[in-house]
């Protein structure tokens, strides 16, 4: 329990030192088509919790936490560019950055007819496997 | 803004009348506006002057026959800034003075000396923007003709002076969330809210129109801290001004009429909404039901 504080603090204080504005502009974007993941959000969420392996490390110490990851995605929906904008701890950060790099979308961003790059942000969730409820009535 | 309106009108008892009637303000929205005209079938030559709040309208008129009137109209009547209008959508009346006599009409139903009769009638704007245009020196051309001469002359500002919308013309902006060349946007809005526009903003009058419309939304949230900011622990993640945009986008498209034919990519939501999608944050989405609504052309 200490541990999970202890990570919902330094993820609090990377929050910190990322919160910057970085975007003065309100843009009217010139993309008529998102990048496409097959099954849109839900596909990518469950792409993603599907290839996260939990460091051990990690497991053993109960943390758990969200790794905020910004990537472009060039004209043919690979993603280059990773670059963690909050992360919880070294090890999931790794875990986090090396999952985001496998993600490639279906279709890229358009606009006017043309593929674009466009740049995403996609939150890596690191969640600890639960105890069922019947398992802790018993307790 | 003030706007040189000629119409042509028909109803069943009185034929056909021409016309024409400068509008000074937003017609339909507030607005005074002076005008005259001639029917045909009766000979009949006739003024009025009159003003319009919120659909609801004053007014007083002389015609060589009938005398001086005043009167009152409510809902879509000629006076509400719709291209084309019908008696239908109306109610009012109307006292003669010369004749000391009430009239009324409710729809296309009025009632004059006691008795109703049924007369249906329409009218419609005849190159409203080719006469304003010429008025204001532009020659007889649509606002679509003048942009373009505007835009041949690469005098892009002047284009934004003359129709009236707020901003300056930037093509060298670029956006840090996309790759492009620069100027290839249509319109931004800085966080003190000063209004940029970019080269696809003067594809046609509409692109330009919708733009504005959509940044002026922007800049009127921040100007009276209305605008709409994420969730404190969502800031700072590089997309902060994504919910504004996403409300911008539905301003825009719920006034899809104001600007029919214009260019701008309304499914660009998408993009900002599937990336708020992802962290779970709430966000309003183009409505549904009667979508056809915001899509019947207007002018104001």
């Amino acid at each position: 329990m200490v541990k999970i504080v202890v990570s919902m603090l330094v993820f609090l204080f990377n929050l910190s030192i990322h919160a910057q504005n970085d975007s003065l502009y309100w843009e009217l974007m010139a993309i008529d088509t998102p990048p496409f993941y097959n099954n849109n959000e839900h596909g990518l969420k469950n792409f993603i919790q599907k290839q996260i392996k939990y460091p051990e490390k990690a497991l053993t110490d109960s943390v758990e936490g969200i790794v905020i990851i910004s990537f472009w995605i060039d004209t043919t929906g690979y993603t280059y560019t990773h670059k963690i904008i909050r992360g919880v701890r070294e090890d999931l950060n790794d875990e986090a950055l090396r999952v985001a790099k496998l993600i490639k979308f279906e279709r890229p961003a358009m606009q006017r007819g043309k593929p674009i790059s466009v740049m995403f942000t996609v939150p890596i969730e690191f969640k600890l496997p639960r105890q069922g409820k019947s398992h802790r009535m018993c307790k | 803004m003030f706007w040189i309106i000629p119409n042509i009108s028909w109803s069943k008892k009185g034929g056909v009348s021409i016309g024409i009637s400068i509008v000074f303000g937003i017609p339909g929205g507030a607005s005074i506006q002076f005008g005259g005209g001639y029917n045909f079938k009766s000979g009949d030559a006739y003024g009025y002057a009159g003003a319009t709040f919120a659909f609801n309208s004053i007014y007083t008129s002389i015609s060589s026959q009938s005398g001086w009137s005043a009167g009152y109209t409510a809902c879509a009547s000629v006076f509400s800034g719709f291209p084309v209008s019908t008696n239908f959508l109306t109610a009012g009346a109307n006292y003669n003075i010369t004749h000391g006599s009430w009239g009324g009409n409710l729809s296309a139903w009025e009632v004059n000396n006691d008795s109703w009769s049924f007369n249906p009638s329409v009218s419609a704007m005849v190159f409203p923007e080719h006469t304003t245009n010429f008025v204001r020196g532009q020659g007889f051309r649509s606002n679509n003709g003048v942009l373009r001469r505007f835009v041949a002359a690469g005098n892009q500002q002047g284009a934004l002076d003359y129709f009236g919308f707020e901003g300056r013309y930037d093509p060298t902006k670029t956006s840090k969330r996309y790759q492009s060349e620069p100027g290839e946007y249509w319109g931004a809005t800085d966080s003190e809210g000063n209004i940029s526009y970019g080269k696809l903003a003067f594809d046609n009058y509409a692109t330009l129109k919708g733009t504005y419309m959509k940044e002026i939304y922007t800049r009127n949230n921040i100007l009276n801290h209305k605008y709409h900011s994420l969730p404190e622990e969502y800031q700072g993640l590089g997309f902060d001004t994504y919910l504004e945009e996403i409300y911008g986008y539905v301003h825009a498209y719920k006034n899809q009429g104001l600007f029919s034919g214009h260019q701008l990519c309304l499914s660009g939501i998408n993009y900002y909404q599937g990336q708020l999608s992802l962290f779970g944050i709430n966000y309003p989405i183009y409505p549904t039901t009667f979508e056809f609504i915001y899509k019947i052309p207007r002018l104001w």
